[in-house]
């Protein structure tokens, strides 16, 4: 196995686990966030941003809507991590090329973060 | 509705989207977003966010699959989500700008094709793609599998392309991306209509990189379902951002949806016949009809 592909299968591995770590996570949190909403319930409202810290207290402290937010954002993080992973993975492999196109794609992710949360 | 019976409804509904979605071999969206609109009454925009989260989850639930199994072309896909991402962020923004009923409008045009494409199946991709042959060992026939997979042995496979095992092909399938700049056209409007009306887009995507770029089927699929969690969050970012992702549903949608996607790959099993595909294909046809008679009446169908 050359040095290219040894890297690619452990790049392969390491986006498998994020995903799949992202997805658990995010589910716990969602099912959660729903059991809590079931339990006492209130009308339904949509989310409005707020700081982070502020929903991981909130969520911490059992609050319904806190958990369903942490879990989407969780949901949302778990594309997020991937390029971030797969970036890190080229650039340590010298794939310069490969390495600039994720990074150009976690830029434009950026930008759309900043778009809708800034 | 009080909340019990939105999470139950919703819950079926993105129970229902995944089985289907599985079944049938498309993303969930064009059915969870009617669904959603006609059936549970939620605004469009709402809907398309809520579906838009909900491909985020199975995109990345299939992926994991497919990345480990080698099949999704890691490379390809991140060259191709630049241009995903642009369109999806594009799409997002062009959403806030488009009042509801014309937006149904919109996804209602997109969901005749689909239902065309659904109609005539994967026979039609294959058949389309028409490139069997012995200098294309990329998209020989199955029968000639073992020929195949020693010719992809010679397959010089470029930056871009891949190889992969697949036993039902024979052994390893090797092959070279072609004509990236036109793959990169089409990953832009899949992205655009992803952002714009919460669908993942797989259902032109994967044809178009089969045929346009050559990429084997099964590796176009894998690498469809791959890029769309990165495009899917570009725009899910920007409605979140407008307060349009409404918590109790879209957790009830995602949770449904992945326990369908589960279910679904079982029953697959046992249906997914022509006879299946089509009579979905009409249903998706009328549902189209449906959405362009609300859009037209204004609110008053």
């Amino acid at each position: 196995m050359t040095p290219t592909s040894d890297c690619s299968r452990r790049l392969e591995h390491a986006v498998h686990y994020s995903l799949l770590v992202g997805l658990v996570l995010s589910g716990l949190l969602l099912a959660g966030g729903l059991a809590a909403a079931w339990l006492s319930p209130a009308p339904a409202r949509p989310i409005q941003p707020q700081a982070l810290l502020k929903t991981v207290d909130d969520a911490l402290g059992g609050n319904a809507g806190a958990l369903m937010n942490l879990g989407i954002l969780t949901l949302m993080a778990t594309p997020i991590v991937r390029v971030i992973i797969l970036a890190c993975g080229w650039l340590t492999d010298r794939q310069w090329r490969m390495a600039a196109v994720a990074l150009a794609v976690l830029v434009l992710l950026g930008v759309s973060l900043l778009l809708g949360l800034g | 509705m009080s909340e019990t019976t939105q999470i139950l409804a919703t819950l079926g509904a993105g129970l229902g989207t995944g089985v289907l979605g599985a079944v049938l071999g498309t993303g969930g969206g064009v059915f969870l977003v009617p669904l959603l609109v006609l059936a549970l009454g939620l605004p469009m925009h709402y809907a398309v966010a809520t579906s838009i989260v909900t491909v985020i989850a199975t995109s990345s639930a299939v992926a994991s699959t497919n990345v480990e199994r080698g099949t999704a072309n890691m490379r390809l896909g991140m060259t191709l989500e630049v241009a995903t991402t642009v369109g999806a962020i594009s799409g997002g923004l062009t959403a806030a700008l488009i009042a509801p009923r014309p937006l149904e409008g919109i996804f209602a045009l997109v969901l005749v094709p689909t239902a065309v494409l659904m109609w005539k199946g994967r026979a039609a991709e294959s058949s389309a793609g028409g490139r069997s042959s012995a200098s294309d060992p990329v998209n020989s026939p199955p029968a000639d599998a073992q020929e195949r997979a020693r010719q992809s042995d010679s397959v010089e496979i470029g930056f871009l392309g891949a190889q992969y095992q697949d036993a039902a092909e024979g052994g390893l399938v090797a092959y070279r991306v072609e004509r990236l700049p036109a793959a990169l056209g089409i990953a832009f409007v899949a992205g655009n209509l992803s952002g714009l009306l919460g669908i993942g887009g797989g259902v032109f995507k994967v044809p178009a990189l089969h045929l346009v770029s050559n990429v084997p089927m099964k590796a176009a699929a894998a690498t469809s379902n791959f890029m769309i969690g990165v495009t899917a969050v570009a725009s899910a970012a920007l409605y979140y951002g407008r307060g349009q992702i409404e918590a109790v549903v879209t957790s009830s949608a995602v949770l449904g949806v992945l326990a369908g996607s589960a279910l679904g790959s079982v029953i697959n099993q046992y249906v997914g016949g022509r006879a299946v595909r089509r009579l979905f294909a009409v249903l998706l046809a009328a549902v189209a009809a449906q959405m362009m008679y609300r859009a037209w009446a204004g609110g008053n169908a």
